[in-house]
């Protein structure tokens, strides 16, 4: 016990004594965190929430421009602006503006839309209804109401399909009530009642419904992902500063010497994976302290932390695990303290690509998404990610802890086995 | 002296991928109380016989028995018996030279309060205690080999197993190690020695052995080698009657 007390010592002696290490283990990934949680934010804002700016210019100044503005505005998916830099926009400086980037579409709602319309309508009720007295006029013989839309090129077939859908849905809309008007004047006329009431458009609704659980739809926000995506990056880097210190104590002799003394072998590498493990907690909690009170201070969204923080703790001591166990078997293939280094740093930066650390999993293709469930950092992420977005327990992860521990122990079994066959 | 401590024989290793042996039958006899000295040019297999002496490396053939057991199966009950400085400094340079002794004395399980008085009485005795509590990084490389030696042996081994322990070291921190050595032989440590150094070897060592090649070519006292050889005056003639001039890898 004497011993091992003295291993841990020893250990995080030269842990906290190891400047670069440290910046590795902790400085590393909080910087991390903020630099890619704020660029994210801004990519993955505009990816979510970005409407499409059009410029208007109404030119009937009646019921149908009103509607077709008002229709737009209070869309979740358009912008309207009349004015630019507080002028007034007319046709040229609007075509202008798309040409320049500053508007996607210019949209012209022509003069006496309004009046136009109610025309079209009017004459329909008479050509139906002849002993109203006036005789209606052929279909070629009445205005047209052309909507002109003029956009970048460059902007895709579907946000014009958009535009387009939604004028034409504002359009019906205006038709129905302008017809809806006509027959109840009719009606009001031959029956004598006055009647003002509008058609009731309310009392028909397209209703949205979520199927799935949450669980299967885990879709984080920037901090919600950047969080702790860079604590599984961080506590997989634990590699480089650990190979280095084997390395150093092989090449400096110290391993000889602790292959002499009496307790075995194993108890050294136990203690140190214990130190580097706890460590990895650590890494988790004061990452997590950034983004629960520094990311909201930059303007970003707060990690809100629905789970335990005794499974989070739990499980990233297991990463730990698993990222110390990995850093042993490079640590005893690597001739060299750089090899290792090389090694150690590419393979964390390949696999935490591929496990959806660099680009959340949900924005990956398809054929990335497949082969990203192949990286142990993949596994760490999806286990964060329930604990922090949805609570769950340990029990509840229990596959991403499983399959973990299945390569911490696969780690560890190569690395005595290379080892002692250079006993030989 | 007494009966055989360190007995190896016809010890054999050849590593993986070499086509010569690097220890080709080696025959050892160890007195315990004798300070016994390996001498031989680079190369001839001297830190590969300490690495089977420790159960380090392996070996193809050949058997070694420290104290009446048997190496490499009951090496974990010789631990305790046996110390080793090896070749290298092998000591954590961001650690003090009190926490580096510290550490290796915990090892054996010695309880605190005697692992500090014990590595005080020896930083005293080789003139480090004043630096103690300087990382071992700052040290200059005969301070470094001082602190290394103290190392092995805070347990006070039975055996003492030392590899080149005075490479690279001044002529005075040289003389403190040998002091301390012939110190340690007279309170009744056996003293297992390889160099290359052979004056070192002629003051210090009761017996010698000279190896070449991984096998011994010769073996006894150093004043009776000397002898045995009329045309040379000292052990360093004797060795390279032996071993020829040669340059070695």
């Amino acid at each position: 016990m004497r011993a091992f007390v003295a291993d841990i010592l020893k250990e995080i002696l030269l842990l906290v004594r190891d400047w670069m290490g440290l910046i590795f283990l902790f400085f590393m990934p909080i910087l991390l965190v903020l630099v890619m949680t704020l660029m994210q934010d801004v990519s993955l804002h505009k990816l979510r929430n970005e409407k499409v700016d059009i410029a208007l210019i109404d030119l009937d100044k009646s019921i149908v421009g009103k509607a077709i503005v008002q229709g737009l505005d209070s869309s979740a998916v358009f912008t309207i602006h009349q004015t630019f830099h507080g002028d007034t926009m007319d046709l040229n400086m609007a075509q202008h503006l798309v040409e320049d980037g500053e508007f996607n579409f210019v949209l012209v709602i022509p003069p006496k839309a309004t009046r136009h319309m109610k025309r079209i309508v009017t004459n329909e009720i008479r050509k139906q209804m002849p002993t109203l007295g006036s005789r209606a006029l052929p279909i070629d013989k009445l205005p047209n109401v052309d909507i002109q839309i003029y956009f970048n090129p460059l902007i895709k077939a579907t946000f014009r399909q958009a535009v387009r859908s939604s004028i034409y849905e504002l359009i019906s809309n205006i038709q129905t009530q302008f017809i809806f008007k006509a027959y109840t004047d009719v009606v009001s006329h031959l029956s004598g009642k006055p009647n003002d009431d509008d058609f009731p458009m309310d009392k028909i609704h397209v209703v949205e419904n979520k199927l799935g659980s949450l669980t299967q739809q885990l879709i984080p926000n920037t901090s919600q992902h950047n969080v702790p995506a860079w604590t599984v990056f961080a506590i997989f880097f634990i590699v480089i500063p650990l190979s280095g210190q084997i390395i150093s104590e092989r090449d400096e002799g110290t391993l000889i010497r602790l292959k002499t003394v009496p307790p075995l072998f194993i108890s050294h590498l136990v203690s140190r994976v214990l130190v580097y493990s706890s460590i990895a907690m650590l890494q988790a909690y004061v990452i997590l302290l950034i983004g629960k009170f520094a990311l909201p201070v930059l303007g970003l969204p707060l990690v809100e932390f629905s789970g335990h923080l005794f499974s989070l703790l739990i499980f990233s001591f297991i990463i730990g695990l698993t990222a110390t166990s990995y850093g042993l078997l490079i640590a005893v293939f690597a001739r060299t303290q750089h090899q290792a280094a090389i090694f150690g740093s590419v393979s964390i930066i390949l696999l935490a690509a591929m496990g959806g650390v660099w680009v959340p999993y949900y924005l990956m293709p398809e054929s990335m998404q497949s082969l990203s469930v192949l990286s142990p950092l993949n596994w760490a992420l999806g286990g964060y990610y329930k604990i922090i977005l949805t609570g769950s327990s340990l029990l509840d992860i229990s596959g991403e802890i499983v399959k973990l521990l299945m390569i911490a122990t696969l780690s560890l079994f190569l690395a005595f086995y290379y080892e002692h066959s250079k006993k030989s | 002296m007494s009966e055989a401590f360190v007995q190896i024989d016809n010890l054999k290793k050849t590593y993986r991928g070499s086509s010569h042996p690097a220890v080709n039958g080696l025959n050892l006899l160890l007195r315990e109380g004798e300070i016994h000295g390996i001498l031989g040019p680079n190369g001839a297999g001297k830190t590969t016989s300490i690495g089977m002496l420790m159960g380090l490396i392996k070996a193809d053939s050949g058997f070694i028995h420290v104290a009446g057991l048997s190496i490499p199966d009951q090496i974990q009950k010789l631990k305790k018996l046996m110390g080793l400085v090896p070749q290298d400094i092998a000591l954590y340079q961001t650690l003090t030279a009190y926490e580096n002794l510290n550490y290796f004395a915990a090892q054996f399980n010695i309880p605190r309060s005697i692992r500090k008085e014990l590595i005080n009485k020896y930083l005293q005795r080789v003139g480090l205690y004043e630096r103690r509590n300087d990382k071992v990084k700052t040290f200059s490389g005969g301070m470094k080999r001082r602190v290394n030696l103290i190392a092995g042996l805070l347990h006070q081994p039975r055996l003492l197993i030392l590899d080149e322990p005075t490479v690279g070291t001044d002529v005075q921190s040289k003389n403190m190690i040998l002091e301390l050595l012939e110190e340690l032989n007279q309170n009744g440590m056996t003293i297992l020695y390889t160099s290359h150094l052979m004056e070192e070897a002629e003051r210090i060592c009761h017996n010698v052995c000279i190896i070449d090649r991984g096998r011994n070519i010769e073996q006894g006292n150093p004043k009776e080698l000397i002898q045995r050889y009329p045309n040379c005056k000292n052990l360093e003639e004797v060795f390279v009657e032996l071993t020829g001039y040669q340059i070695r890898d």
